[in-house]
């Protein structure tokens, strides 16, 4: 162990009181509050350390969430076409949730997580194979799905020109259901699906650039399991009991988002959008954000504040494995973030609030249907290799 | 190159994936967007669900707390239980308002409420459906609709089931069912309450009424409810209460009470359709009612089924009636004569005598009620209860030899008298002394065979039928029995009436065979077509003819008539004619020149001075003297032979020929004179008798030729039979014919009779009984009195002879031969007889009156002669044709004249006995017209003669009035 390592273990160490103390921001066993991308493009173990605090407020949920995650981050270049990415971690949380339908996505509970473990093949430049645990969140779709891992395929053929460079993939997966009734009697449900094609451009400098990602999706035999999770969390479902239920439409349709980036000496502008809309639904089928986010960066410092609007309609996208940043379905909102991330000591720390309010109570009836939520989260990652 | 086909190779794989997501089916693909809509519309607010409903608790509420009371309503305690399905920890103890109203769930999320259902026992649904709202917050509230069924008691969530409401494709019956069931009601004959009369209506009787109710809905007995039971005849209409107002079933729901209805005791048997209905006044089913029709038939109650009570069934009407009615039924009729009820004799201003002849009839009413269903009971029977009834009588003399009555031979009769009298059934027997008025003039027709039409009927409207019975009628026989014919014919129902009437009407042109009747019926009609049908049916059946019906018409008619035509007997036809003037108008026809005065206008004309003394002693009471005065000799004989009369001249020419003197000593010689009484009007009748006696007549020589149709024999050879003889006044024929009217019998037909045949000499060779019989009436009346005064006409010695031969051949005092005698040859003496016409004519004929009539009882006779005859075999005793002597008179002294005739001159009036003679009318008209002159129609005239008596002009005495001394002497020389 060099000292390096041990800095790090020590480190890792205090940072858990001490994250605890600062309220250290979690996952929980469904959704994380948090942006942090921790995909960064190394070649060797990383491990990470994150502490969150969560509160909800609103008049169905209340919680109350500490939550400390030890991750592990490998990126390791097999062969020359093969490398594998792993991304696991440790969860441990604490707190109380009060749900009027026992539904409290922030319920604390203990977890170990995969998040990603991809073998990544490229027999070519262009073209990069990926196979295994799929984390979603690559999918650049908020509105479709969030942070979910998904066992599946993508292919992916990219090509680059001048000031052009863009990619079209292809995702064939089987997503995440952590609920599977063991009943015998139990109704012997096909796998679900889901297909995720992009087109992704990109144009400009690196610095000043526009980005669209356009999309097509599909999700097939959705299990009941998730279609009652989901029936708490905005869509349309019918209920047969607290954990089970069918959706009552298809969700099929089109993605697109944009992003661009403009730098201004240390300044960096980043305006978005995303629209989605799920054609198999009659109405109630659309999901729009629009936000700006400003970027100060200051030697290895940098000061991020984001706000956006979201509006997703109840039955734009599945609920169950949307990002929970926009509250899911059925909820419009802003988001305001601070984030302050201290890259030398690959230190971070966000601050996220949600305000929220239900865009229609079909299925709950909340008299006050406003939510807040308060996401504090503190980061820290240690290079073991 | 390798790097080409490596990306193109990938591309295309690529390319196929791509097209992963676009497989994906919408599972809704086959639904259109508004569709899709609805699978969310339908997601809205079930997520509250009704977990389970219940009855928490049950309870009955009974009237009271006995065992057996009636339950009235019911406590139902509903749970229903609640969930969510999205909410974790349920919904146990919290706030909900169920229709408003705060309550809280129980742990198990489970609330309960009340519900009170009063039991309506009608057998409708007893479905109760009710809807609630279970409201926890706005968006989580649900409706619940449930039922109950408190018949079953089960509560049903009717958003899972149908629980008790029925569906719509259930079959419902549409009859409208009581909640009470209503068991076999038994019926039972109560003797009967009224006062049984056979003159009423209306019988009361009593029916025990005995049955149970059960409640339909549970089939538990309706006990200990008061009820109230009523009811409606739907025959008579009748409503009715049971006797017991305050009726309750008892504790195994029976009760047993009497109704008292009434039922037409005339009418035939049958079953009465009677709507019972009974309402419940207490209890559960209180306001409720149940009925049923029953059937009763009173009129059998002997019969081992009375009365029809169980539901649906029904009697069975095998008999079909002729009448709805009962019919009145005569075997026989008795009747006794009893003698003649002098207090009822009348005698009207011509002097015509109605006499009452009284009988007693007995007769035993029977009814006929067709048919009785009861083994036994004969459908005629005897009329016993107590009753008052109209019996009426009619008879009718034939004009012709006819025996029976019929359809085809009524017009050969004519009304004779007949009566109208109220009469008793008592013990089934009517015993009536009635008073039969029979006018003199019709004695001789009623002594022959005549027809009696009885006709028995109720008062009132008792609904028995009438009934016509025909028989003889022999008014000489004191005692008979006579069996009535049937007379089927003259008892047809109504409708038979009707139908006939109807055919009639329908088809005036055409006489219709009953076959064609059927298809008439159903012609635009007042009677019902049904009652058509029966009517042409009885009309085939009893083969009804035009004849029948005319018939019975003129039997109608009869007794339609029958008060009119009594009346008549004490009234008969009334001419505006005096008798003074029907004297005058003979007078006339025998003297061209006779002068009508008073004694006024005789004294102006003529100086002759006759004195109201002189009436009075030549009309003394109860006598008429044919003599002159010693006044009117002096005034007549002055007039006659001095200067100073309108005759002096003539006088002078004869004055030394026969003096005045000789006129005054012998006065009869040169006048004839004979007093008269002419009834102005008569105020009263005085005592009253009758008696009877015969007359012998010896063994004559009796030869008849009386060729019936001769008119001019019978002329000829009446003529010889006159008297008139006495007075020097040539007769005519016509006198004798009137003499001969008492055999007339078809008074009022102006048609020649056209019988032929001799009548044979009545017992040639054998002797020959006369029976008498008298009345006499003390007539108290206003006479005028007159004398008739006329000069003698020179008659030589032989004629003189000859006429007084003539005078003996025929017996006098008939009508007409009183009026030229002027002077009865009793009062002559044999000297006046030797010089019975002077040799001169003083050529005077005056007719004087009193001035003012005179109130005056004069003491009447009518005679009555008839032959008598022991038992002929041979001879039809009672027939108009064969009897011989039937005459009626009026005076005694025509009557003592007839007798000394009859006496003296056999031969002759045996000729004339042939009374059957039927004088045509315009024989009686150019005899005797003139009497009556010319105000008179020819049909009115020959009423008037013919009612008024023969052998007296009508309403003049002529002759002395009988006296019982008369009588005696009459006896005696007998």
């Amino acid at each position: 162990m060099t000292r390096n390592k041990k800095f790090h273990i020590l480190n890792l160490i205090l940072w858990l009181p001490i994250s605890a103390m600062a309220v250290s921001p979690g996952t929980s066993s469904v959704q994380e509050i948090t942006t942090f991308s921790i995909d960064k493009s190394k070649n060797d173990l990383t491990t990470y350390f994150k502490s969150q605090y969560l509160n909800q407020d609103s008049e169905v949920n209340k919680a109350n969430q500490f939550r400390v995650q030890l991750g592990l981050e490998l990126d390791k270049r097999i062969t020359d076409q093969i490398s594998f990415k792993l991304n696991t971690s440790l969860s441990l949380e604490t707190g109380n949730s009060d749900s009027l339908y026992d539904n409290n996505e922030f319920k604390p509970d203990n977890s170990i997580s995969l998040k990603r473990a991809e073998f990544i093949w490229s027999p070519l430049a262009q073209v990069q194979i990926t196979a295994g645990a799929l984390a979603m969140k690559d999918s650049n779709h908020g509105l479709l799905v969030g942070h979910g891992t998904f066992m599946g395929a993508k292919e992916s053929y990219s090509f680059k020109s001048d000031n052009l460079e863009g990619s079209i993939s292809a995702l064939q997966s089987i997503p995440k259901n952590t609920n599977y009734s063991n009943r015998l009697d139990e109704v012997n449900e096909e796998n679900p699906s889901f297909y995720l094609e992009s087109l992704t451009l990109k144009y400009g400098t690196a610095k000043n650039n526009i980005k669209s990602t356009t999309s097509h999706f599909a999700y097939a035999n959705l299990s009941n399991s998730v279609a009652a999770t989901s029936y708490y969390l905005g869509n349309s479902v019918n209920l047969s009991d607290r954990t089970n239920g069918e959706f009552l439409f298809s969700y099929i349709g089109y993605a697109q988002k944009l992003e661009a980036q403009f730098e201004v000496s240390s300044f960096s502008i980043n305006p978005y959008g995303e629209y989605i809309q799920n054609t198999a639904a009659p109405s109630n089928n659309e999901g729009r954000v629009l936000g700006l986010e400003a970027v100060y960066s200051k030697s290895d410092q940098e000061y991020t504040i984001d706000f956006c609007g979201f509006d997703s309609d109840s039955d734009s996208s599945v609920a169950f494995y949307n990002s929970s940043l926009y509250r899911n379905n059925n909820k419009r909102g802003n988001i305001l973030k601070l984030k302050y991330e201290d890259l030398r000591s690959q230190l971070a720390f966000e601050m996220v609030l949600i305000n929220s309010r239900l865009k229609n109570s079909i299925q709950l009836d909340d008299k006050n249907n406003e939510e807040q939520i308060i996401g504090l989260t503190l980061r820290k990652e240690y290079d073991i290799f | 190159m390798t790097f080409f086909k490596q990306n193109l190779t990938f591309l295309i794989i690529l390319g196929t994936l791509v097209g992963c997501s676009g497989q994906v089916q919408d599972k809704n693909s086959a639904l259109s967007n508004s569709e899709k809509e609805e699978l969310r519309t339908n997601q809205e607010n079930n997520s509250l669900e009704i977990d389970s409903i219940k009855f928490e608790s049950q309870n009955d509420i009974k009237e009271d707390q006995s065992a057996d009371s009636n339950i009235i309503s019911k406590y139902y305690s509903v749970k229903v239980c609640v969930k969510d399905k999205s909410i974790a920890k349920g919904l146990g103890n919290r706030q909900v308002k169920i229709d408003g109203e705060k309550m809280t769930t129980d742990s198990s999320g489970c609330v309960v409420w009340d519900h009170k259902i009063e039991i309506d026992h009608t057998v409708d649904n007893k479905c109760n459906v009710y809807e609630k709202t279970i409201r926890f917050s706005a968006k989580r509230t649900r409706k619940i609709q449930y039922s109950i069924d408190y018949l079953n008691n089960k509560v049903s969530d009717l958003g899972k089931s149908d629980g008790c409401v029925q569906k719509t494709n259930t079959t419902k019956s549409n009859k409208k069912v009581s909640p009470i069931l209503l068991e076999d009601i038994t019926l039972t004959y109560v003797p009967v309450q009224t006062l049984v009369r056979s003159d009423i209506r209306w019988i009361k009787h009593q029916t025990k009424v005995q049955t149970c109710l059960k409640v339909r809905m549970t089939g538990n007995v309706l006990a200990n409810a008061k009820i109230k039971l009523t009811g409606k005849n739907l025959e008579t209409g009748e409503e009715f209460q049971s006797i017991n107002k305050s009726l309750s079933t008892n504790h195994r729901g029976c009760f047993t009470t009497d109704i008292v209805t009434q039922y037409e005791q005339y009418r035939n048997s049958h079953w009465m359709e009677v709507d019972l209905n009974i309402e419940v006044q207490s209890g559960p089913l209180v306001g409720t009612n149940v009925g049923r029709s029953i059937f009763i038939n009173p009129w059998e109650p002997s019969r081992s089924l009375y009365g029809i009570g169980e539901e649906g069934r029904l009697p069975n009407e095998e008999h079909k009636f002729k009448n709805d009615y009962a019919r009145f039924h005569m075997d026989g009729v008795m009747y006794i004569q009893i003698g003649n009820d002098t207090k009822q004799m009348t005698v009207n201003d011509y002097l015509g005598l109605t006499i009452a002849k009284t009988y007693q009839v007995v007769l035993n009413p029977y009814i006929d009620r067709e048919h009785r269903y009861t083994n036994g009971m004969k459908p005629i029977e005897r009329l016993t209860a107590t009753g008052k009834f109209k019996l009426s009588m009619v008879i009718l003399a034939p004009k012709d030899g006819d025996m029976e009555i019929n359809k085809n031979n009524f017009d050969n009769y004519d009304f004779v008298t007949g009566i109208e009298q109220e009469v008793e059934v008592r013990n089934g027997i009517v015993n009536a002394v009635v008073n039969i008025p029979f006018k003199m003039t019709d004695l001789p027709r009623l002594s022959l065979r005549t027809i009696s039409l009885f006709k028995i009927e109720p008062m009132g409207d008792t609904g028995l039928q009438s009934s016509i019975v025909t028989g003889f009628f022999k008014a000489r026989i004191p005692w008979i029995k006579t069996n009535v014919l049937p007379a089927d014919g003259l008892n047809i129902p109504d409708y038979v009436d009707r139908t006939w009437k109807h055919m009639s009407d329908v088809n005036t042109k055409k006489m219709l065979t009953v076959d064609q009747m059927d298809s008439q019926c159903s012609q635009q009609t007042k009677m019902t077509t049904e009652d058509c049908l029966k009517g042409v049916n009885e009309i085939k059946k009893s083969g009804i003819d035009s004849e029948t019906m005319a018939y019975r018409s003129f039997v109608d008619n009869m007794f339609g008539l029958l008060s009119a035509q009594t009346a008549k007997m004490n009234k008969p036809f009334v001419a505006k004619i005096s008798p003074k003037k029907i004297f005058v108008n003979h007078l006339k026809k025998t003297y061209d020149d006779i002068e009508v005065h008073d004694l006024k206008t005789i004294s102006d004309s003529y100086g002759i001075k006759i004195q109201k003394n002189d009436f009075d002693q030549m009309m003394p009471t109860n006598q008429t003297k044919n003599f002159l005065t010693k006044n009117m000799i002096e005034e007549l004989c002055r007039y006659g032979f001095h200067q100073d009369g309108a005759f002096k001249k003539v006088f002078g020419f004869f004055y030394t020929k026969k003096s005045y003197k000789k006129c005054l000593t012998n006065p009869y010689k040169y006048f004839g004179v004979k007093a008269v009484r002419h009834v102005e009007q008569v105020d009263g009748l005085g005592e009253s008798y009758t008696s009877g006696f015969g007359i012998y007549v010896g063994t004559r020589y009796g030869v008849s030729n009386g060729e019936r149709d001769a008119v001019s024999t019978s002329s000829t050879w009446s003529a010889g039979t006159d008297i008139g003889g006495k007075l020097p006044i040539p007769l005519v024929g016509d006198l004798l014919n009137l003499g001969f009217k008492a055999g007339y019998s078809t008074a009022y037909s102006k048609s020649h009779s056209e019988s032929n045949g001799f009548d044979y000499g009545e017992n040639i060779g054998t002797s020959k009984n006369l029976g008498v019989e008298k009345f006499v009436i003390d007539v108290q009346a206003r006479m005028q009195r007159c004398v008739l005064i006329k000069s003698r006409d020179f008659l030589n010695t032989k004629l003189a002879v000859e006429r007084h031969s003539q005078r003996i051949g025929a017996y006098p005092g008939m009508m007409g031969v009183s009026a030229a005698e002027l002077m009865s040859e009793e009062y002559m003496s044999d000297e006046d007889k030797a010089y019975y016409n002077p040799q001169t004519n003083l050529n005077m004929t005056y007719y004087i009156c009193d001035t003012t009539p005179k109130k005056e009882t004069f003491t009447e006779a009518w005679y009555f002669i008839q032959s008598r005859i022991n038992s002929p075999i041979a001879t039809d005793y009672d027939s108009v044709n064969e009897r011989k002597l039937l005459k009626v008179i009026r005076g005694n002294q025509s009557y003592l004249e007839l007798r000394n005739e009859l006496r003296k001159k056999t031969e002759f009036s045996l000729l004339s006995d042939n009374i059957a003679y039927n004088t045509p009318e315009d024989i009686l008209i150019s005899s005797w017209g003139h009497l009556v002159g010319k105000n008179f129609t020819d049909e009115d005239a020959a009423k008037f003669l013919v009612e008024n008596v023969e052998g007296s002009f009508p309403g003049t005495i002529e002759g002395n009035g009988s006296t019982r001394a008369d009588d005696a002497k009459e006896i005696d020389k007998y």
